[in-house]
């Protein structure tokens, strides 16, 4: 009984969002009908949709070479920043030569840099992928290194003093305490690398979401732009869910049933 | 023609008076935006505000830069502009996809600067040479939309190229760094390609599509339907205010390019001359010496609307009066001085 109340429960919550968006896309169909908004100012979902259509051959080969950019970047933005983030909590000189030039990396925007990038490092998905997962990696550092530190001293004393060396220390106490801040950082950095992934395609290259944004306003088919926007927006949604599901399945101690 | 209503017409004779009487109402206030960032090619526009041309017009006139030209479109179709700069070809292509309601009010570059431009070392001397090439190319704009009418027109298999497509500020060190053989772009910019390549003991030159069987306008003056229909004196004296300072800055590059430096500090003097230059040919066409500055022949227009709309299979076929207003072209013509 109890289980199927929850059911149902979730099921009126999610019938509500649901409801929400469909009387959102109403209205902005009936408003762009009633006051005839221009389609190159607004496009109505209904003509989005049948340029979203009329796009319809192509739009899974790009769709997925941002995927993939996306997810490339997001795995090498883990891959680099957890080091970096352990070194930087061991060792206050990796703190004071690491710090400086991370700020000053984040600092800069990678609109700006990403050009060169693809001068650097040729033409193609793995330069992408490093704009992705330049973009997407500050966060991970910075929530990571604050997890590592966030553990209560009175637990650090008590384990060493039943005789733990570093190594057990770290594994039983500092990562599993550090892990909700490490996935909050995902969270932000899945998104950063949704951003990246596009900012890359708008730089350089002929495949991706990002090309098709350029080339369909470039081509004033403003409603397909809109379009691909929404595609991208889905993405992106999706690539946040799978992270949050990561969590749930990963880290079951902390999370709310 | 369409009479105009008494009340209009007071105004205009007013305003008629009020300018002939030596401004004793406000200018006009007119915000102008141009295609892209400040270069060479705006330094008539920055001429006509510095020498008071604008302000002998009536006109208080605030310069701004762009975004490209189908930016510039919708600016000005939204009224977030009252003039602006932009290709032809993207004039057509939002008239016909989305029925932005602009129109041109005057073809400045009688000769559209676009084309192909690459290093002298890679071999290439014509046309010919381009096939089995890297082109570096933008994912859209006019020499993109171009580009196959200038193939077809000598004659090239565009499936024998390897195109790169990339942001318009990455072509250049894609070129430079040998990438790519020859990028597509604006010819009138070749100044910037050429300080780069000199700095490498490089040699970057240009090949315009206009000099190679592909003859399209390319910058106009444009103005929205609803300025064009309200405000027709308005849009006569900003165009002829406007080309006056074309021709001047045309007759004067020092001078000009000088001017623009002191408005807008951070252009680049040298390249800024490099451009006015390179502007020269494009503006003063034979067509622009014979009907003056900023006219567009029919028969040409129509050829131009031809060929956007096979380039990029356009929604629907224009015809001249769709795209460009005729009626606001300077009595006297303005001709190049000299």
């Amino acid at each position: 009984m109890g289980a199927g109340n929850i059911t149902v429960a979730k099921a009126i919550e999610y019938g509500q969002a649901a409801a929400a968006a469909v009387i959102g896309i109403l209205a902005w169909e009936l408003i762009c009908r009633w006051l005839d908004v221009p389609v190159w100012l607004l496009p109505a979902p209904s003509r989005i949709w049948t340029a979203t259509l009329e796009l319809a051959p192509v739009l899974t080969m790009h769709t997925l070479a941002t995927l993939w950019a996306i997810l490339g970047g997001f795995l090498l933005a883990i891959v680099a920043a957890v080091p970096i983030a352990v070194a930087v909590v061991y060792s206050p000189l990796a703190r004071r030569i690491l710090y400086p030039p991370l700020l000053m990396l984040q600092s800069v925007p990678k609109v700006a840099v990403a050009p060169l990038l693809l001068i650097w490092l040729g033409y193609g998905m793995h330069s992408n992928i490093v704009i992705a997962a330049s973009i997407a990696f500050f966060p991970i550092v910075i929530n990571t290194a604050t997890g590592l530190e966030a553990v209560e001293t009175e637990l650090l004393d008590l384990t060493r003093s039943f005789g733990s060396g570093p190594f057990k220390v770290f594994w039983k106490v500092r990562l599993p305490s550090a892990m909700p801040f490490f996935f909050s950082s995902l969270k932000v950095a899945i998104t950063f690398a949704v951003i990246g992934a596009v900012v890359a395609e708008f730089i350089g290259g002929d495949k991706g979401l990002g090309y098709l944004i350029l080339s369909s306003s470039g081509a004033m088919n403003t409603a397909a732009m809109f379009g691909v926007l929404v595609i991208m927006s889905v993405v992106g949604i999706a690539c946040f869910y799978a992270v949050v599901a990561a969590e749930r399945i990963l880290c079951p101690w902390y999370m709310p049933a | 023609m369409t009479i105009m209503k008494p009340g209009l017409a007071a105004l205009a004779v007013a305003a008629t008076l009020t300018m002939a009487s030596g401004q004793t109402w406000a200018a006009d206030k007119v915000s102008f935006a141009f295609d892209w960032i400040v270069n060479g090619t705006h330094a008539g526009y920055y001429v006509a505000k510095a020498k008071g041309y604008y302000r002998d017009a009536g006109l208080d006139v605030d310069l701004s830069r762009g975004f490209g030209s189908g930016d510039t479109v919708k600016r000005v179709g939204a009224g977030a502009a009252m003039f602006g700069v932009a290709d032809a070809s993207a004039v057509i292509a939002a008239r016909a996809n989305e029925d932005i309601p602009v129109r041109m009010v005057a073809v400045v570059f009688g000769k559209a600067p676009l084309g192909v431009i690459y290093l002298a070392e890679s071999g290439i001397k014509s046309p010919k040479d381009l096939a089995g090439r890297t082109i570096g190319r933008t994912a859209s704009g006019s020499s993109v939309n171009m580009f196959p009418g200038f193939l077809r027109a000598n004659g090239i298999d565009r499936s024998t190229m390897r195109e790169m497509v990339a942001d318009a500020n990455t072509l250049l060190p894609m070129l430079m760094s040998r990438r790519v053989d020859a990028v597509l772009g604006q010819t009138v910019n070749l100044g910037r390609y050429k300080k780069m390549a000199e700095q490498q003991n490089l040699t970057a030159m240009g090949m315009n599509y206009a000099d190679f069987g592909l003859e399209a306008y390319g910058n106009a003056l444009i103005a929205s339907a609803d300025t064009i229909e309200k405000q027709p004196d308005l849009v006569k004296r900003f165009v002829a205010a406007s080309l006056k300072g074309v021709a001047y800055a045309l007759a004067n590059p020092d001078e000009a390019a000088a001017t623009v430096k002191q408005m807008q500090p951070e252009a680049d003097l040298a390249v800024m001359k490099e451009e006015l230059a390179e502007l020269q040919s494009i503006v003063l066409t034979d067509e622009a010496r014979t009907n003056g500055i900023g006219y567009a022949s029919e028969r040409r227009m129509g050829a131009n609307i031809d060929m956007v709309t096979d380039a990029l299979s356009l929604k629907r076929k224009l015809k001249v009066e769709d795209v460009y207003a005729a009626q606001f072209q300077p009595k006297p013509p303005i001709l190049p001085s000299k």
